[in-house]
């Protein structure tokens, strides 16, 4: 509420009226039962993160589904051994269903269909959604049938911007789909909500080709590694009850000690020494009054102008090796690397760290094989690492994001120029048995899997960025 | 500020003193003796806060954070021939619509973000001049050089490749330790195609490079948004 100042001034030698003393008091208890604001409260009152409730201001949600595609041949964990599809990783990458697994096999019928999804319950929210996942796509022969096309669903409604390719097919018959092969697709989405349950789902189709055909049998689309990320803002809208607390006036005519006279002043001073979070009207606060919900964050940036070029083969989905020859490399241009090890330790066992919110985006320009190599098979495969607490690195399997080389088989390869995008929310339940992230780092390795660690890939990277953000908040 | 403490009380058997009860109510020359602390001056010290916390339901939707977002569902054609053919020339670059944002920060944030969604195609260039068509994000006019790319050429020997349309979903933060400040802000993607003559790998291979003919560049569905936290 607005300030307040006292109606009544007593001055000496003259009566004091108890109701005017009373009405002195009730504007101030008026204004600690429940009508304190913005205008009652000290910029900065708050300004440690203990102060609030985990989400006070945001919560986080993910989904995820990862697993090993077996880039390189052997399945490096799960029900699948490396003699099963060792001799056959190409067909194991890219069949619809030969294996029991956590794949999604886009059908060929051009309707929308559910690759991942989170049910939530927000207030007058603000939605920022993420979506980030793993093309794999494997047809016959190269021409014009479709490829894969995405979109996030809310409530059952696609949001159209979100969509990718094209929606004008009178006009652009080859254009709803985005024609690559293997390729980590990221979309977002911000949203205002009112309050309830909202399904947010990332969804797929394989459009009618261009000439409305559907798409032949042996087109397929798989769906691997796949996270949605859901951050809610004022993830809230609760009714907070009235102070009831009782104001307890001088009465006129009552014999009048010090005592009583001192009750009111004390009772009201009493209230305002510990104030319920009830004294304090609803949505009354605002950043200026409350601490910052984000814990750590960073932004790494390489390679403006120069690129740079890697020949390491990847080894397998997973795996910590760094190694300039069976192993990841450090992606850098030479003066920066993007590489973070000087974060302050993210303690992601405390309950008050939801988790680390981490993009990343690196420029793919080419990808070179030796000649005698399907330029299709030549891959270029990024991740992330985390750096725990004891100075070990790590790689974070649901990370890891793959583009292919494309062409005219056995004649040139095209220049490939393609983004791999990656976004992930890193939790405790990801880095166990480790608790502190204290460094983040992205890598790259290659490989050709028509004929694996013979067949040298040298794949250039030009412009990357690195960031990060670790939050507070609930779930 | 601080709990209240009063300089003074009535007490028992002594005169009320006016002034005590004046002092009481309002003084804000020393406020943490009066109720004078309820005019902006209420702060943690106040507050009970063994027995609660700060809570979703007392702050304002979007005074901690907030977002917005842009989109076009629209096919854009452009034909490069309108470009200059120095991608370097002055205001070569050009925004596409949809892909470009004006937004306003009502304060400091501790982190912003920026993210967006381009999908294009095009039907020209060549292994020799490639890549013909260029994109950067630029923020209050001043380039980001990390955020380029490139649209690979498009006219093989077979003909419009269609492994060559592209999706840029790409993201760029001002983290805490070199933020956005509070006010206006835009944030845009912007392209710029040179005039390359649409051939084929014979006519590369006869030389035949000149500029003189441009091809088209098709942006399809785009977005940008942003989002800020406190």
């Amino acid at each position: 509420m607005a300030h307040k100042f006292p109606k009544y001034k007593f001055k000496a030698d003259e009566p004091i009226s108890c109701e005017e003393i009373n009405y002195n008091l009730r504007q101030v208890k008026d204004e600690v039962s429940g009508r304190l604001n913005e205008h009652n409260i000290k910029e900065n009152a708050f300004t440690d993160r203990s102060d609030a409730e985990y989400d006070f201001t945001l919560h986080v949600n993910n989904e995820v589904v990862s697993f090993d595609p077996a880039l390189a041949g052997e399945y490096a964990s799960g029900s699948l051994s490396s003699a099963a599809i060792g001799s056959y990783p190409e067909e194991y990458l890219i069949a619809p269903d030969p294996y029991t697994d956590d794949r999604v096999t886009l059908s060929n019928n051009s309707e929308w269909q559910t690759i991942i999804q989170y049910e939530k319950y927000t207030g007058n929210s603000l939605l920022w959604v993420l979506a980030s996942f793993q093309q794999q796509l494997y047809e016959a022969g190269v021409g014009d049938s479709a490829a894969g096309q995405y979109a996030i669903r809310i409530d059952g409604v696609i949001v159209d911007e979100t969509v990718t390719g094209g929606l004008d097919r009178a006009n652009d018959p080859y254009g709803e789909s985005t024609r690559c092969q293997a390729y980590p697709y990221v979309l977002d989405l911000i949203l205002p909500v009112t309050p309830g349950y909202h399904l947010i789902e990332l969804v797929g189709r394989v459009p009618m080709e261009g000439d409305y055909v559907q798409p032949p049998g042996d087109t397929y689309i798989n769906i691997f590694n796949r996270e949605l990320i859901i951050l809610t803002l004022d993830p809230e809208s609760e009714a907070v009850d009235g102070d009831t607390n009782n104001f307890a006036p001088l009465v006129e005519g009552d014999a009048i000690t010090g005592a009583i006279m001192r009750a009111p002043f004390d009772s009201i001073k009493d209230d305002m020494n510990s104030l319920d979070y009830p004294a304090i009207q609803p949505e009354s606060l605002t950043a200026v009054h409350v601490p910052t919900t984000v814990v750590n964050s960073g932004y790494l940036a390489m390679g403006q102008s120069v690129t740079s070029t890697y020949t390491n083969f990847y080894y397998r989905y997973d795996d910590d090796t760094i190694n300039a020859v069976t192993g990841w490399q450090y992606i850098g241009d030479g003066t920066t690397t993007l590489f973070l090890d000087t974060i302050t330790p993210i303690d992601l066992s405390s309950v008050t760290i939801a988790g680390i919110l981490v993009g990343v985006d690196i420029h793919v320009t080419h990808i070179d094989s030796d000649p005698g190599a399907n330029f299709f098979e030549s891959y270029a495969i990024i991740g992330v690492q985390f750096r725990d607490e004891v100075g070990a690195w790590h790689t974070l399997g649901k990370t890891e994001r793959y583009v292919n080389s494309e062409g005219e088989f056995a004649v040139v390869s095209y220049p490939v120029r393609k983004n791999i995008g990656l976004r992930t929310f890193i939790t405790i339940d990801d880095i166990i048995p480790y608790s502190e992230v204290t460094g983040l780092a992205v890598v790259v390795a290659v490989i050709n899997r028509d004929a694996l660690f013979t067949h040298p890939v040298t794949v250039t990277l030009q412009q990357g960025s690195l960031w990060f953000a670790a939050v507070q908040a609930g779930s | 500020m601080a709990d209240i403490t009063f300089a003074t009380n009535p007490t028992d058997g002594a005169l009320v003193d006016p002034a005590q009860l004046n002092d009481n109510t309002y003084k804000p020359a020393t406020p943490t003796a009066s109720f004078a602390e309820l005019n902006g001056l209420v702060s943690k010290a106040n507050m009970d806060t063994l027995a609660w916390k700060l809570r979703s339901g007392l702050i304002r939707n979007r005074s901690c954070g907030g977002g917005k977002m842009v989109g076009s569902t629209m096919n854009l054609d452009y034909l490069s021939v309108l470009n200059p053919d120095d991608g370097d020339t002055e205001g070569a670059y050009i925004p596409v619509p949809g892909c470009s944002l004006n937004f306003y920060l009502p304060r400091d944030p501790t982190v912003c973000w920026l993210t967006w969604q381009l999908t294009s195609a095009v039907d020209m260039g060549d292994l020799v001049n490639e890549p013909v068509t260029k994109f950067r994000l630029y923020v209050d006019g001043a380039r980001v050089s990390e955020h380029s790319r490139q649209q690979p050429p498009a006219v093989y020997a077979s003909g419009r490749h269609v492994f060559t349309d592209r999706i840029w979903s790409g993201s760029h933060m001002y983290p805490a330790s070199a933020p956005m400040t509070q006010g206006w802000h835009n944030a845009t993607i912007m392209y710029w195609a040179g005039s390359y003559e649409i051939r084929n790998a014979a006519e590369v291979a006869a030389g035949n490079t000149d500029e003189d003919f441009g091809g088209m560049c098709r942006f399809r569905v785009k977005n940008m948004k942003m989002f800020w936290l406190r």
